[in-house]
């Protein structure tokens, strides 16, 4: 490139900037920015943008020599509002909780690849994805702004959890049994900064999920024991739950369920006392009453699993654990329902004709709201609702999955 | 002064006045910062609004205030591409007839290369303008934009690559894509 060019973008640069002089309105709503206390959010109104528009065309036609600044400040915005963050077609969006303000933040995502394909940190302050590396995947840290911070290639099949205390992220690497290898699981910074590895049986070869502890302090894994890599083998293999020691201690075999087909998914209840685990049987969704799933309480004391739920798609706890979310199949289509966790059998229906291509519903982080996808002329919707199913918010369009920050911003 | 008080700007009950110390240290370099990359002098100043609303929302990632000015530059480009990604295509209207005459009557090479660069710069896409700006306004590094960005030193070289290309081939000025 010609050092002619660079010089003339430089000088044209510097000759723009030159002109530049910052607008008195401008600096005046800066000032502002700080006044309201940390956490309460604050936006800017039309009102404000459309008194810089006014004081710049009258600038422009000259109507205004000193005169002041006459736009109002950022007002105050809701308390309580959080990001959600979401996929559409393979792009990352971020939109109020309120349903306002949606932001694009980056494409190549993937998406219906993985069962948890996003999720925040427990401080709010960081949100992982999933990518597209080459031959293998790249789990892609972004903080609250949408901004990358760090990446972590994972080979294939990634499956991550985020720490219940701390911004530490826990991501397995499969193993292989052509290959001989085992499933290592390592905690890594949102930077990408390996911590630490933890110590995993040997003998598994492939984890299919896994969740952080309340205290932090340990990993229940769902293992498969000579597995092949590609998941889909119908033979009757060994799938087991472990608890992981979090800072490296040895494992602990958990229970053995004896499923042909993989555990998925693993979740502590918030007590933290017991873990929940949905083991598949082999039918197709829509086409078998209920759902293909059933749920399993596996006390960590080492008490016999409980089936708690039988033939569904998903349940999810509150994060309270006073209720949960259990979607099931009814007359072919995906309804949700509210229950009691103490009273599985008081089902609540809440709503109907969810849509099969979003990831299952969830809660928001103070268990206000539950947020789901309707499939509305095969245009599935993102809305969230109270559990008592009131107060339906339609929050975006052809989303895929989504993730509740846990913190107001 | 500042440099003394870290910690507590960052974590304190001084964390508002260290804010605001910043932000209007920082406040003019920031708002034509976001001019030059938006080209849009009402635009600039929404998203230099926004942008400083968002590091005051995020404050508590700010770990070292002798960051804040790479801290926020951050910021402030993610806001602007956003801003320039999300504008609706504007109609270019074809002036090089017009350059043409103002040339001959100008006599000035100078006029007519500024005049068609800033035309072909609004053509450049967001990545491309910020990487620009980032090097030839501020003359950061390579290196130094790649931090702020967030992206490998090889992507702002091709960025910068095909920018200065295209801001080239306005010119008619040939280029070997070398020594950026």
């Amino acid at each position: 490139m010609s050092t002619a060019t660079r010089e003339l973008v430089r000088a044209w640069l510097r000759e723009e900037a030159s002109h530049l002089r910052t607008p008195l309105g401008l600096r005046e709503s800066v000032a502002a920015i700080p006044r309201p206390a940390a956490g309460v959010l604050t936006v800017a109104p039309p009102m404000r943008r459309i008194a810089v528009i006014v004081f710049a065309s009258a600038l422009l036609l000259g109507l205004l020599g000193s005169a002041a600044y006459v736009g109002g400040h950022p007002g105050p915005r809701l308390p309580g509002v959080s990001i959600l963050a979401y996929i559409d077609s393979g792009t990352l969006y971020f939109v109020d909780s309120d349903g306002t303000d949606a932001r694009w933040i980056q494409s190549g995502i993937q998406s219906n690849t993985n069962p948890r394909q996003l999720a925040w940190s427990s401080s709010g302050a960081y949100l992982v994805v999933t990518r597209d590396h080459g031959t293998d995947n790249a789990l892609v840290v972004v903080d609250s702004e949408g901004m990358s911070i760090g990446t972590i290639v994972v080979r294939h099949w990634p499956q991550y959890s985020w720490s219940t205390v701390g911004d530490e992220i826990a991501v397995v690497e499969q193993g292989s049994v052509l290959e001989g290898t085992s499933a290592q699981v390592r905690v890594y910074t949102p930077e990408g900064t390996l911590v630490r590895r933890l110590r995993v049986p040997q003998e598994v070869v492939v984890i299919t999920a896994l969740d952080w502890s309340p205290d932090g302090r340990q990993i229940v894994i769902a293992g498969c024991i000579a597995c092949d890599d590609t998941l889909d083998s119908e033979r009757a293999l060994t799938r087991n739950l472990w608890l992981l020691d979090a800072y490296g201690g040895r494992p602990v075999v958990l229970a053995d369920l004896a499923a042909a087909y993989p555990l998925w998914p693993v979740a502590y209840v918030p007590s933290g006392d017991t873990i929940t685990v949905g083991t598949l049987s082999p039918c197709a969704l829509l086409e078998s009453e209920g759902g293909c799933s059933d749920v399993w309480s596996v006390p960590i004391n080492g008490g016999e699993p409980q089936l708690v739920l039988g033939n569904v798609v998903g349940a999810r706890w509150s994060p309270q654990g006073s209720d949960v979310l259990i979607t099931r199949v009814v007359d072919g289509s995906l309804v949700l329902f509210v229950a009691p966790s103490d009273h599985l059998d008081l089902m609540h229906r809440l709503a109907d004709n969810l849509s099969p291509v979003f990831e299952l519903p969830g809660w928001s982080p103070d268990g206000s709201r539950i947020l789901y996808s309707e499939d509305d002329a095969n245009s599935p919707s993102m809305w969230s609702i109270k559990p008592d199913g009131s107060d339906k918010v339609r929050l975006a369009e052809n989303a895929a999955a989504a993730a509740w920050q846990p913190v107001p911003r | 002064m500042l440099r003394e008080r870290t910690l507590e700007g960052l974590q304190g009950d001084k964390r508002a006045e260290t804010f605001e110390l910043l932000a209007e240290q920082s406040l003019d370099s920031s708002y034509r910062l976001a001019a030059l990359i938006l080209g849009d002098p009402v635009d600039a100043q929404d998203a230099t609004h926004d942008a400083f609303l968002l590091a005051w929302q995020s404050w508590s990632s700010l770990r070292d205030v002798e960051r804040f000015d790479a801290w926020f530059t951050r910021i402030l480009t993610n806001v602007c591409r956003d801003r320039l990604r999300r504008r609706k295509r504007r109609v270019v209207v074809d002036i090089s007839g017009a350059l043409e005459t103002r040339a001959r009557e100008d006599a000035s090479a100078g006029v007519v290369a500024r005049d068609a660069i800033g035309r072909a710069f609004a053509r450049l896409s967001a990545d491309h303008r910020v990487a620009v700006v980032l090097r030839y306004y501020l003359d950061l590094s390579v290196d130094q934009i790649a931090e702020r960005l967030g992206v490998p030193s090889g992507t702002v070289k091709s960025r910068l690559h095909h920018a200065l290309r295209e801001l080239g081939g306005e010119l008619a000025v040939s280029s070997d894509g070398r020594d950026i």
